[in-house]
């Protein structure tokens, strides 16, 4: 009878049925890390969506992060270790006496990206180079307005009125001419913003009539070239077999587009990711218990400041701005606000650029120096003031308003009542430039590695005017010591300029640096050699994944 | 035969009248302007309303606009987005196939564990199986799905690894889309990682269709068991076991087959929820089919894609009713005489 | 099964009371009657009983575990999330808004759909035909699918999750009522009720009425779980109750961005609401098994 109950025979298919469902499931998980696709496929983990494949239009890190490294390459670039400026596609730079020539000579046999929509003939030439940045100075240029004709970066440092000529010497060699010495222009040109297009690909769009697809469907001479992206969704990378520095070791490069920072940790954990791209705070605390997955830490070249309103009393007066810098509790800050994650910043550079001088690093927290101060400037029984405390997360500040609220603590045994103060991003901004703040907390990430790069958007008088100086200060000692600065070429001559520039600062109090915060990159243990730049962008050239 | 045809010919029809002066009247429904309800253009400037308005027949009576709409609905004019600015007909069918190859693998497994479940709770003999069967149905019935979904995430994704937690293949493969059925693609296509490609699709489908499953394999084993043991109580049951069957013979000629009919039911009536549960399933495990697009719209307030998701996910229910109806009929005789007016 | 007794003895209690007496015969569903008690309470005290306001943020006490973890405290006994809030007033308040919304809900479309079934059951001829096709396709629809279009029509908010669900339910509450109401109007005592003069109104009230009254509580307390269902459904998909509204499914889709730091913020919520459609589900299925049982005898 027991034998031909047929509810037994079902038990006994259905089990086999969850045998053969498991067995699927485990033959799948054993095949996958062994598939030699995969083995050569990396996958990143971005924030972001580009605005465009061409990093000249944009100021974004997502965009620089997921374009600038991959498809292009630049005269020249910045070594991630040192700093220093050295070559890329340019092999040699000779500049005149008078800083005032620059003569590029290129690399022989440099190949564009040959895609599914452009072969290329020739390699790269001067042409190339001069149709990149004709293209950025002349408004008359067929080219200028397509994708808007906005250049921010190059706008930002002045670049049209800096270049004034670019000469094409012969093939490989390239001369640019510039209207006044400026000891920044090579670290300019090697920022992730100054990538080098094809003359010829351009040509190809204007007889085809699609010069807009020049910034959709990029073609670069770098490591990587372009094959497919889905908005919100991927971007997908092929090698480019043919790089003048050696083939990748990776055959595709693919960035999952992930906004939501949990989900993106979700991803790394599940190996649906390889390496990650600005975990929070947070969870570089949890992801460190994770023995399979590594942490990388760099510094960043990035500043979080308190910046005082000097148009607006008290905050006129530098000794009333003296007193209230002198009640910053920066390891407070560091403890809370960056879960330790960053250094106690005493200067606007960080310790790792070379303009670091360490004279100018004597800040304390001091409440009686304050209360002093405060006194003896006429405010024994305080006053009442608006902290503005940024909306957003930044690199540089992962959370202004619980910043805001230490201050405000520290405030108030000093007597001064503080209200904290914060808009939407776009209200914030508009009003911050309107000028309508008492003292704001906000902050600042390089572009490239030249300290001119803090000392003049931040506390210039033409900054000032712009609107980027948020503290609406300015002092023509200051001006003078970083123009002197920018105009001289020997490095230790512009340190000390900029120490007497940092010492005015100082003095003068217009803002307060609070944190120099680290960057974080996290990865699984088995990628290795991922390129990591402190100044933003991430290069995938030498990554490869080894065992796990 | 012929009459019950009918009768569904009519019901399909005044379905389809419904459910189209449903979606048309959503044009009036939204906040935003009508014309730009229709043709999906955000704002539209004084000088192309006229021309626009004219090309919609907005100046004629509704019941003209109305036909006009269905004429646009017919040809595949379904407007564009106001975000994306592309056409909607495109994008919702480009995301439906994924949609429904996930709500027909959940019911599929829902069949393959529900049924032998259900015909074990029902038996007399195990009254200790017949109990946990059931607490385990009503805990699985009880359950949030996303709530679930996050437990599987959390346990067998983040904690065990086995697992991926979102989309349908791991961007390492670059399956070109024919058919839209992902595992077809995949073996039609003619890349050399097809079989890595396919386990990938597998693990990607298992908590998803896990997930999905849930709702239905509770409700099958639950009537399934209820059926069965009508049946088993029923005379000619009784009448076959005294003339001798074994259980097995008893199950197979008769049990079965009588047995099942209230299930082809009850898959057709609760169809539709299963494709609303594939909904959420998609927004938790990044699934890119037509729920976590519509669920996408309705955040960005998308109306023109608002209209057309529902549209299609609408007509898909009530499609899909009338088919498990006929699939109903075709098993149960007695069905094609009563149930007048009735899905 | 024991289709007769051989001894039966008279059995005076009052309908309900036997009820009652066989659904406490069931263990399974006394429990789960205690607990649905308990959550009833709580939607209606909760808001009160809470320690803190569940908007409050400390920012110093960010994600803190429960208090039976070693690193917990005793004055947030569940834990905080994200922001510094206290879960347990978190979800005292949000049971009242799942929980109670879903029951407030049930209540409103059962007495609408009274109404309109009721009148629909009376009536005959073209009305009856066309309601018929209405519900037809109406019934089709999932619930969940039709509050989602209405909260695509009214936009996102818990208000217009609650009409939306309400909304979403009347079809099926019209449906139940009216097939009840033609199925009882054809009965004898009707008809001998009307015979001796009853009007529709006293029809209904005497006669129709205490007949399907038990039938409703248990297709209601049936529809309870559906209804707190979808709300936090609409709520997690981010389309219902919106961001800081300490609603279960808003909250657990909030906390999702922290769970794998802190599966509490997401396990919390979700064993409230799991208790609160498990306990609703449980009590409804043993109404209905007792209800049958009571027949039989």
């Amino acid at each position: 009878m027991l034998k031909n109950n047929p509810l037994i025979k079902v038990t006994l298919i259905f089990r086999l049925g969850i045998t053969a469902l498991l067995c699927l499931s485990v033959v799948a998980c054993g095949k996958n890390n062994q598939a030699v696709l995969a083995h050569k496929t990396l996958l990143y983990c971005s924030e972001g969506s580009p605005e465009t494949f061409n990093p000249q239009l944009v100021t974004s890190g997502t965009t620089i992060d997921a374009v600038s490294q991959q498809l292009y390459n630049r005269l020249v670039k910045i070594n991630p270790e040192t700093g220093l400026v050295v070559s890329d596609l340019a092999r040699k730079v000779i500049v005149s006496k008078d800083a005032m020539r620059y003569r590029f000579y290129l690399r022989k046999d440099v190949e564009f990206h040959s895609t599914k929509y452009f072969t290329p003939t020739r390699p790269l030439t001067s042409e190339d180079i001069l149709f990149t940045f004709s293209r950025i100075l002349h408004l008359d240029h067929e080219y200028n307005m397509v994708g808007g004709g906005l250049y921010p970066f190059f706008n930002g440092m002045g670049f049209d009125t800096l270049i004034e000529q670019i000469i094409v010497v012969d093939d490989l060699t390239i001369e640019f001419r510039l209207s006044e010495p400026q000891a920044s222009f090579l670290a300019n040109m090697a920022t992730d913003f100054a990538v080098i297009l094809s003359a010829e690909y351009a040509e190809q769009l204007i007889t085809t009539d699609q010069k807009e697809l020049i910034d959709q469907l990029p073609i670069g001479t770098g490591p990587f070239k372009f094959n497919e992206y889905k908005r919100d969704h991927y971007i997908r990378y092929n090698a480019h077999k043919n790089y003048w520095d050696g083939q990748p070791k990776l055959e595709q490069v693919i960035y999952d587009i992930t906004p939501n920072n949990s989900n993106r940790v979700a991803k790394l954990l599940t190996k649906e990711c390889d390496v990650l791209g600005y975990p929070s705070s947070a969870d570089v605390e949890f992801l460190k218990q994770k023995k399979d997955i590594d942490i990388v830490e760099s510094v960043s070249m990035n500043v979080s400041y308190w910046a005082f309103n000097t148009n607006v009393p008290p905050f006129d007066n530098a000794n009333v701005r003296k007193a209230l810098s002198y009640v910053v509790d920066r390891q407070a800050i560091i403890d809370a606000v960056y879960f330790n994650h960053a250094e106690p910043a005493s200067t606007l550079v960080p310790p790792s650029s070379w303009a670091y001088s360490e004279e100018n690093t004597d800040v304390e927290m001091s409440l009686e120096k304050a209360r002093a101060l405060l006194i003896q400037e006429g405010f024994a029984e305080g006053f009442e003031m608006d902290i503005w405390a940024m909306p957003v997360q930044r690199v540089y500040n992962p959370n202004a308003t619980k910043m805001a609220e230490i201050l405000q603590q520290n405030l108030a045994q000093v007597g001064v009542k503080a209200n904290i103060v914060s808009y939407d991003w776009g209200t914030f901004r508009k009003k911050l430039a309107k000028g309508e703040h008492d003292s704001v907390l906000i902050g600042w990430l390089a572009d490239n590695s030249d300290p001119d790069n803090f000392y003049r958007p931040l506390l210039s008088c033409a900054a000032a005017f712009s609107g980027s100086n948020r503290s609406a200060w300015c002092n023509d000692d200051y001006d003078k010591s970083i123009l002197n600065a920018l105009t001289t070429p020997d490095p230790e001559i512009r340190k000390e300029y900029y120490k007497q520039a940092e010492k005015l600062i100082y003095e003068y109090s217009p803002l307060v640096p609070i944190a120099h915060a680290l960057r974080y990159q996290v990865h699984r243990n088995y990628v290795e050699d991922v390129e990591f730049n402190p100044y933003g962008g991430i290069g995938f050239f030498q990554a490869y994944k080894g065992q796990n | 035969m012929l009459n019950y045809f009918y009768r569904k010919l009519s019901l399909l029809f005044f379905i389809t009248f419904g459910v189209t002066v449903f979606v048309f009247s959503l044009n009036f429904l939204f906040p935003t302007d009508v014309l730009s309800n229709m043709s999906g253009i955000p704002n539209i400037g004084e000088e192309d309303y006229a021309a626009l308005a004219e090309q919609y027949y907005l100046n004629n009576s509704v019941i003209i606009q109305y036909f006009a709409f269905i004429g646009r609905i017919w040809q595949g004019d379904w407007g564009v987005s106001f975000i994306t600015g592309t056409s909607i007909y495109s994008q919702v069918f480009r995301v439906l196939p994924a949609t429904i190859e996930l709500a027909i693998y959940a019911l599929l497994y829902s069949f393959i564990v529900a049924i032998p479940l259900g015909i074990l709770a029902s038996s007399e003999t195990y009254p200790w199986l017949d109990k946990s069967i059931l607490a385990l149905s009503i805990i699985g019935f009880s359950m949030p799905i996303f709530w679930l979904a996050l437990l599987l995430i959390l346990v067998f994704s983040i904690g065990l690894g086995w697992f991926p937690t979102s989309g349908r293949l791991s961007l390492i493969y670059n399956i070109p889309s024919s058919s839209g059925f992902l595992l077809f693609d995949i073996i039609r296509s003619n890349v050399d990682y097809k079989v890595e490609a396919f386990f990938d699709a597998l693990r990607h489908l298992a908590l998803p269709t896990f997930v999905l499953a849930a709702y239905p394999t509770t409700v099958l084993i639950r009537t399934t068991r209820q059926s069965m043991k009508d049946v088993m109580n029923t005379s000619y049951v009784k009448a076959a076991k005294a003339k001798g069957l074994t259980s097995g013979q008893l199950l197979r000629r008769h049990g079965l087959r009588n047995g099942l009919l209230p299930v082809i039911q009850m898959l057709g009536m609760h169809f539709g929820t299963v494709i609303t549960l594939a909904m959420v399933t998609e927004v938790i495990f990044a699934w890119p089919g037509v729920g976590s697009w519509l669920v996408d719209a309705i955040h960005q307030r998308d109306y023109p894609a608002i209209q057309g998701g529902l549209l299609v996910i609408s007509g898909m229910v009530f499609i899909a009713t009338i088919l498990f109806d006929l699939l109903y009929m075709i098993f149960d005789p007695i069905a094609r005489i009563r149930g007048h007016g009735k899905i | 099964m024991v289709k007769f007794r051989f001894f039966s003895s008279p059995n005076n209690s009052s309908p309900f009371r036997q009820l009652w007496r066989l659904f406490q015969r069931n263990h399974f569903a006394l429990v789960a009657s205690w607990v649905f008690a308990f959550m009833l309470l709580m939607a209606i005290l909760g808001p009160l009983l809470a320690p803190y306001s569940p908007y409050m943020q400390q920012s110093d006490m960010l994600l803190v575990p429960p208090s039976w973890d070693v690193n917990g405290f005793i004055q947030s006994p569940f834990g905080t999330d994200a922001l510094g809030r206290d879960i347990l007033s978190r979800i005292l308040v949000g049971i009242s808004y799942s929980f109670g919304l879903g029951i407030l809900a049930v209540i409103l479309a059962l007495s609408l759909g009274l109404l309109i079934g009721t009148l629909a059951g009376f009536s005959k001829g073209v009305k009856a035909s066309f309601l018929n096709h209405v519900l037809d396709i109406a019934l089709t629809m999932p619930s969940l699918l039709i509050a989602i279009v209405i909260v695509a029509i009214l936009g996102p908010g818990i208000a217009n999750s609650f009409w939306a669900v309400v909304l979403a339910m009347l079809p099926q509450f019209i449906h139940h009522i009216r097939t009840e109401v033609t199925d009882m109007l054809d009965k004898d005592f009707v008809i001998a009720y009307r015979l001796d003069g009853a009007n529709n109104m006293q029809v209904f009230r005497f006669a129709l009425l205490p007949n399907m009254i038990e039938n409703i509580i248990i297709f209601s307390t049936m529809a309870i779980s559906s209804s707190v269902l979808d709300i936090v459904v609409l709520g997690f998909i981010g389309i219902g109750a919106q961001s800081p509204e300490p609603e279960l499914g808003t909250m657990i889709a909030d906390s999702l961005g922290v769970f794998y730091l802190s599966p509490w913020t997401v396990m919390l919520p979700g064993i409230t609401l799991f208790l609160c459609i498990l306990s609703t589900n449980i009590v409804g299925d043993g109404l209905r098994h007792a209800l049958k049982e009571r027949r039989l005898q």
